[in-house]
């Protein structure tokens, strides 16, 4: 995730925090009983549910950005695999040993 | 591995920038390429000077691969190479090492870069190991390829050798794939009467 997502997910749970709490004590600037109780209610609820959108918006977008990456890693894999040849031709006075372990994964032939 | 006429064998080991399916398409690409110019008899300096041709052709600026082309003369023993910037595979024999080290840069950099062929001779009884980096990468430390070397010359089995190998291999630093491949020649074998 970028550093602008970031920070733009972490500014949205903090106003949903915020929102929460107004709405608790029923004021923007507790102990300051402000503005009316029915504005604090309406104005509290459109801000927590605006900030839980963003929220939910860049997560949502980046789990698709993981798992897209995920997707094309695993299809990578499998084309690399295929290059790698399951068996190798005997030689004639010689061994061989070969050995191709991936990062996630592991495979040794030998002749 | 790709065995030719006239009782010699091509080993090739590349290994491509990036990851992901652009890299592994590159590698296939790389693959066909060598498999379709070596069954023409093309040899590991032409193999490295052509497909570094058509890298600088055919792919984006910031795509290279580096490559070791070692075409082996089973009989003999002597062995051409022409490593492209490639980690450098190691001959190795009862306590004697022997890297054969970079003869031109990786693939896909500059159109004319010259590459040079060198031989060297694998002995009966000696071996030769080719690896990628992530072998060197999974080691860590200063200098993984002295702690390479210094297993290499006390070990005379192929599948030890590879054990020992894959133990020196940390698995919180293997980020990268590896390769290893080991060819040893047989030593000969004494007539009795």
């Amino acid at each position: 995730m970028s550093r602008a997502k970031r920070v733009v997910t972490w500014a949205a749970i903090l106003v949903q925090g915020y929102a929460i709490y107004a709405l608790m004590t029923r004021s923007f600037v507790w102990p300051i009983l402000w503005p009316s109780v029915r504005t604090v209610f309406i104005v509290g609820i459109v801000v927590f549910y605006l900030a839980y959108t963003v929220m939910n918006g860049l997560l949502a977008s980046e789990l698709v950005r993981k798992t897209q990456l995920e997707s094309e890693q695993a299809a990578a894999r499998k084309i690399q695999r295929t290059l790698i040849p399951e068996k190798l031709e005997p030689l004639p006075s010689y061994e061989i040993e070969t050995t191709s372990p991936s990062a996630m994964s592991a495979a040794t032939t030998s002749t | 591995m790709i065995s030719l006429p006239e009782g010699r064998t091509l080993i090739a080991l590349a290994d491509v920038s990036g990851k992901g399916m652009a890299a592994a398409l590159l590698s296939a690409n790389i693959q066909a390429l060598v498999r379709s110019m070596s069954s023409t008899g093309a040899e590991p300096l032409a193999l490295a000077k052509q497909i570094n041709q058509h890298l600088c052709r055919h792919t984006p600026s910031d795509f290279f691969a580096t490559a070791v082309f070692l075409l082996l003369s089973r009989d003999s023993g002597e062995v051409t190479y022409v490593n492209a910037g490639h980690n450098a595979p190691i001959v190795f024999a009862k306590g004697r090492i022997q890297p054969l080290g970079a003869t031109g840069i990786p693939l896909g950099l500059f159109p004319d870069t010259n590459y040079e062929a060198r031989t060297a001779p694998l002995d009966p009884g000696a071996s030769v190991l080719l690896f990628t980096d992530g072998l060197t990468d999974s080691i860590g430390g200063d200098d993984p390829e002295i702690r390479v070397e210094a297993m290499l010359q006390g070990e005379e089995d192929m599948k030890e050798t590879m054990l020992k190998l894959r133990s020196l291999m940390k698995a919180r630093l293997t980020l990268d794939d590896v390769t290893i491949v080991l060819v040893a020649r047989h030593p000969l074998r004494r007539s009795t009467s």
